[in-house]
């Protein structure tokens, strides 16, 4: 049995290595839905008692969808790494490193390569929103108490409630490269601010050319200089090699599993995709290749043999998520393929250009550059920071591409990039493709602004119209 | 001397009348068509069962919706201000005050002396105002007063997951339809009501010694689910009705101008210095 | 073929019999009261208006955002849907649907043949909807149907400076209470929710014909603002209630459904 931290700065983290320990075990039970042995409450009482209060917090939808066959072998490969990260990251802090809250736009290898121990707190909204049913509304209404209007980003305020009320360890400093968003950015100034912690800033480009990115890979460099400062060393070459093979080698399964999703039937689940962000996140690390890796071999296995995700008889309806999706509801995707057929393409904040997964390993000038590179390519980010025709041409793509019959576009409702750009997006779209649009609003993290019920009833809709 | 403090808001209107230090008879009347019938109406009825007609009044503040069209007032004062003075006078130690009226809800901080430190209101939208229940207790098909004690007993209060006033009365409706037991919606009306003004009053920030006012803190429906999210107990008013708070701060400001109008009547402008200050 | 088509909306629900000529009887119902008492209500009206049994009935529909109250077994239909087919049957130049119903206003553009291109709902506020007309008719002590013919302009209007229909009603009372004539307040309110839908339009790039359905298209009050900040024409349809569009377009959806097999 493993030992849990009871520290109050590891709640979140020992949440999630539980979790992650109780799926596995859930997982190789024989059952395929809860009712299968009588309900929730019936397996909460056969599960061993250091499960039950974690159990006790895990959406029972989300369960439930884990256990359908198709679904399964993601779902185990998902608990696995997430357990593993878990059990790592406390052994980081155990050993004293120091922690660096950073945005999901950078990947971690830098850090890993002195031998910081980094937290996305985005990741800690998301994470948090997608497995349990309070989601990260306590960090986002702590952040409100704190002044910030409940119209800015929620996904930095998930994780930034829960550093204020310390269920998180102590930062040592924040990182933040100043895509796409001045919001964001003040976030992190406030909490560096709040925490008398230093702020590392890397200025990222509107543009996405040769100039900006020799500007990027100065300010990578700065970053690096400004991370050894708070490492106390110099940042070793090998091992950030070493960490760039894993992220590449991740990096070529998740274009692998892109490709794959482009074929019709398509051979990818949908409930995994916001939750593949937390392991783009930790590109880097054995875990993150291990369950993108894992993941590559359940959706190559499928399109082998021509399989789809949605039940037989029903017509595949191809949908591509125009901006970001909900965090709060992972079975909502599992549902759309099961009760209307409708797949889960593509979205933008996992839309990853194709050299996504080429870092020249060859020396630090290198690596550096194919560090910025990525910081400038980054799914979402890049979209929103640069200009309409970035987002625009890469939905026409898309839509091509992946033969899609749709677009749907839950816009969280915080982001003015988005919105600015909604309708534009959506009538060239239309236009060059003649693929119709769906345009709602939503929290991505807050299920309180659009409720699972709503998308739902929202999703009726949309589907009675074709 | 006798202090009148008179409050009209958009759903009651109060007034309340003090002697020297002590308050000698207040009333609470529903508005009517004009802030100056309320006024007029709710102050002589408070006058007549103390037994004193407006020639008593040496000074009258209004407060309120409407106020600078009180005739009678000789002069009108902001509610914020009339609301932290009043929370403080009738118990010390109040540092923060919750005020849940008709249209809007405010929290408003106060020193020792009772004047305000910060303060934030909604305005802008019912959700968490006396509106909202009031719209509750339409679609519960009961009086506003009778809302409070529904509840008890509630064994699984609902969640309400609109924001919207409107679309609130709606998803309450449905879930009458669907057979939910109205002692669960009316607690989850409550905890609505308490998440709702939990954040408003997190922006300004919970002090110790925090009081509940206006016409919603006679809920105690709403009062303990307040008390449950805030995590806080809140100090008495005493004998203090919470709904004449603020009719009580102006009758106190009426008392502070009509002292200081004395002061400066005794000490005249470029005044002549020899002159002693007779008024205490 | 009898297809009976019910709507379920917000204030009121509405039944529609249709029969190979067109519709054979109509009904609107108010919801007072338990939901599924006013279905069969409303279901009752119609089939005796229609003389009728509801076994004689071949097929059963249902929609609306009450739709699950429908006691008896339906196919259920998409609202979007249903307005667009209707409008499309009855008036085949529609190109934008705007439905002003009792709580909820939907813009939807459809094309040629009458298939959904586009469409936004107002789902997260209830401003410049029946709803809040209905508290404001009881706040003026007018009719409902009166404030239609209040068509005035809009600098001679009461000025509605809030969208919502709780505070709203405030507006109105100190309006009342500063001496303006209630008629210019009405009018005063068909300008804002004429406003307030006409956003609607524009959202989704709304282009001739548009045609209003609902409820609060019986005002002209708020059709004439429309037109006004539009500049473009709302139509009416004049050989249908504007009230039921939704219940027509279920009984129609369900009718193309069965025939298909």
């Amino acid at each position: 049995m493993a030992e849990y931290s009871d520290r109050k700065d590891r709640t979140i983290t020992t949440r999630w290595q539980i979790t992650g320990d109780l799926a596995k075990f859930i997982l190789t039970q024989d059952l395929t839905h809860l009712d299968d042995w009588g309900g929730k409450e019936a397996v909460r009482e056969v599960l061993p008692e250091h499960y039950q209060k974690n159990f006790d917090l895990v959406q029972t939808d989300l369960v439930n969808c884990l256990l359908e066959e198709k679904n399964r072998k993601t779902a185990m490969g998902f608990a696995e790494c997430m357990g593993n990260w878990g059990d790592w990251f406390h052994s980081q802090l155990d050993q004293g490193k120091k922690v660096i809250y950073h945005y999901f736009v950078h990947t971690i290898e830098p850090m890993l390569a002195l031998d910081l121990a980094p937290l996305c707190l985005e990741v800690l909204s998301g994470l948090s929103a997608a497995l349990y049913t309070d989601g990260c509304e306590e960090g986002i209404d702590t952040m409100h108490a704190e002044g910030y209007p409940d119209h800015l980003c929620s996904s930095n305020m998930g994780g930034a409630g829960f550093l204020l009320k310390g269920y998180v360890p102590q930062p040592d400093a924040f990182l933040k490269g100043t895509t796409p968003c001045d919001p964001s950015n003040r976030v992190y100034e406030y909490l560096a601010h709040k925490f008398n912690a230093p702020l590392i800033v890397v200025e990222t480009p509107y543009y996405m050319n040769e100039r900006a990115l020799k500007f990027l890979t100065n300010e990578m460099k700065r970053m690096i200089g400004k991370l050894e400062k708070i490492a106390g060393k110099k940042i070793d070459e090998d091992k950030l090699r070493e960490s760039i093979k894993l992220s590449n080698e991740t990096g070529e399964y998740i274009l692998k599993i892109q490709e794959l999703r482009k074929l019709v039937p398509c051979p990818d689940t949908g409930w995994h995709r916001p939750a593949d962000t937390i392991f783009t996140a930790q590109m880097g690390t054995p875990f993150s290749r291990d369950y993108f890796k894992g993941l590559y071999e359940v959706v190559k296995e499928r399109a082998d043999k021509g399989q789809g995700v949605i039940p037989e008889g029903k017509k595949e309806i191809r949908l591509a998520w125009g901006y970001t999706w909900e965090c709060f509801d992972l079975p909502f995707f599992n549902w759309l393929e099961n009760k209307h057929g409708a797949i889960y393409t593509e979205d933008c904040l996992t839309l990853f250009p194709a050299d996504y997964a080429m870092i020249d390993t060859t020396n630090m000038e290198t690596m550096i550059e194919g560090l910025a590179q990525r910081l400038m390519q980054v799914p979402m980010a890049r979209q929103a920071m640069s200009w309409s025709d970035t987002w625009i041409n890469d939905f026409v793509d898309v839509a091509r591409a992946y033969k899609i019959d749709a677009l749907a576009i839950g816009g969280h409702m915080a982001c003015k990039h988005f919105w600015a750009l909604n309708k534009l997006l959506t009538d060239k779209v239309k236009e060059k493709t003649g693929v119709p649009a769906l345009r709602f609003e939503m929290d991505m993290m807050d299920k309180r602004f659009t409720s699972p019920s709503e998308l739902k009833r929202i999703m009726d809709d949309f589907f009675a119209t074709f | 001397m006798i202090y009148v403090g008179c409050d009209v808001g958009s759903l009651s209107g109060e007034a309340v009348i003090i002697e020297d230090d002590a308050i000698v008879m207040h009333d609470i009347i529903r508005v009517r068509t004009r802030p100056e019938q309320t006024a007029l109406e709710v102050t002589q009825k408070a006058l007549a069962k103390a037994k004193m007609s407006f020639d008593d009044i040496d000074y009258c503040v209004s407060t309120g919706y409407g106020r600078e069209k009180i005739p009678f007032a000789q002069s009108s004062i902001s509610e914020i201000s009339c609301h932290g003075r009043g929370a403080q006078w009738a118990n010390p130690s109040v540092r923060t005050i919750i005020d849940i009226g008709g249209q809007d809800a405010k929290v408003i901080r106060v020193d020792k002396y009772g004047y305000m430190v910060d303060f934030v209101m909604n305005d802008k939208c019912a959700a968490g105002t006396g509106r909202f229940l009031e719209g509750m207790a339409r679609v519960l098909g009961v009086e506003l007063e009778d809302l409070a004690a529904l509840s008890s007993g509630a064994t699984s209060p609902v969640a309400l997951t609109k924001t919207c006033t409107v679309l609130s009365q709606f998803e309450v409706l449905y879930m009458l339809n669907d057979g939910v037991d109205k002692i669960n919606i009316a607690a989850g009306i409550n905890r609505a009501m308490a998440e709702r003004i939990s954040k408003l009053a997190k922006r300004v920030g919970i002090r110790e010694g925090v009081a509940i006012t206006g016409g919603v803190a006679k809920n105690f429906a709403v009062v303990q689910s307040l008390i449950e999210v805030l995590g806080v107990e809140f100090v008495s008013l005493g004998d203090v009705d919470p709904q004449i708070v603020g009719a009580l701060g102006a009758a106190l400001f009426a008392k502070e101008r009509w002292q200081k109008a004395r002061q400066r009547e005794a000490t005249p402008a470029g005044g002549n210095k020899d002159t002693k200050n007779v008024c205490t | 073929m009898l297809i009976l088509g019910c709507d379920v909306g917000a204030i009121t629900t509405k039944t529609v019999i249709f029969g190979d000529d067109g519709i054979v009887a109509y009904d609107i119902t108010a919801n007072n009261g338990n939901l599924t008492k006013v279905v069969e209500k409303s279901v009752d009206n119609v089939i005796s208006k229609a003389g009728v049994s509801l076994d004689g009935i071949d097929v059963k529909a249902g929609t609306g955002m009450g739709e699950r109250y429908i006691p008896f077994d339906h196919i259920t239909e998409g609202i979007i849907k249903c307005l667009a087919v209707a409008a499309h049957r009855i008036h085949p130049h529609t190109r934008t649907i705007v439905d002003m119903g009792g709580l909820v206003t939907t813009a939807i553009s459809i094309n040629e043949k009458g298939k959904v291109l586009e469409y936004r709902t107002s789902d997260k506020c209830a401003s410049g909807c029946g709803f809040f007309l209905r508290l404001a008719a009881q706040a003026l002590e007018m009719k409902v149907e009166d404030f239609g013919k209040l068509i005035l302009p809009y600098e001679e209007s009461a000025h509605m400076g809030t969208q919502c229909a709780v505070f709203g009603e405030s507006e109105i009372v100190s309006h009342i209470n500063d001496g303006v004539e209630p008629e210019k307040i009405a009018a005063g309110i068909n300008h804002s929710l004429g406003r307030s839908v006409t956003t609607m339009i524009n959202r989704i790039g709304g282009i001739k014909d548009i045609v209003a359905t609902g409820g609060v298209a019986k005002n002209k009050g708020v059709i004439r603002a429309i037109e006004e900040t539009l500049g473009m024409e709302v139509i009416t349809l004049s050989s249908i209630d504007e009230q039921l569009l939704g219940a027509l377009g279920a009984a129609l959806c369900a009718q193309q459904r069965v025939q298909q097999g």
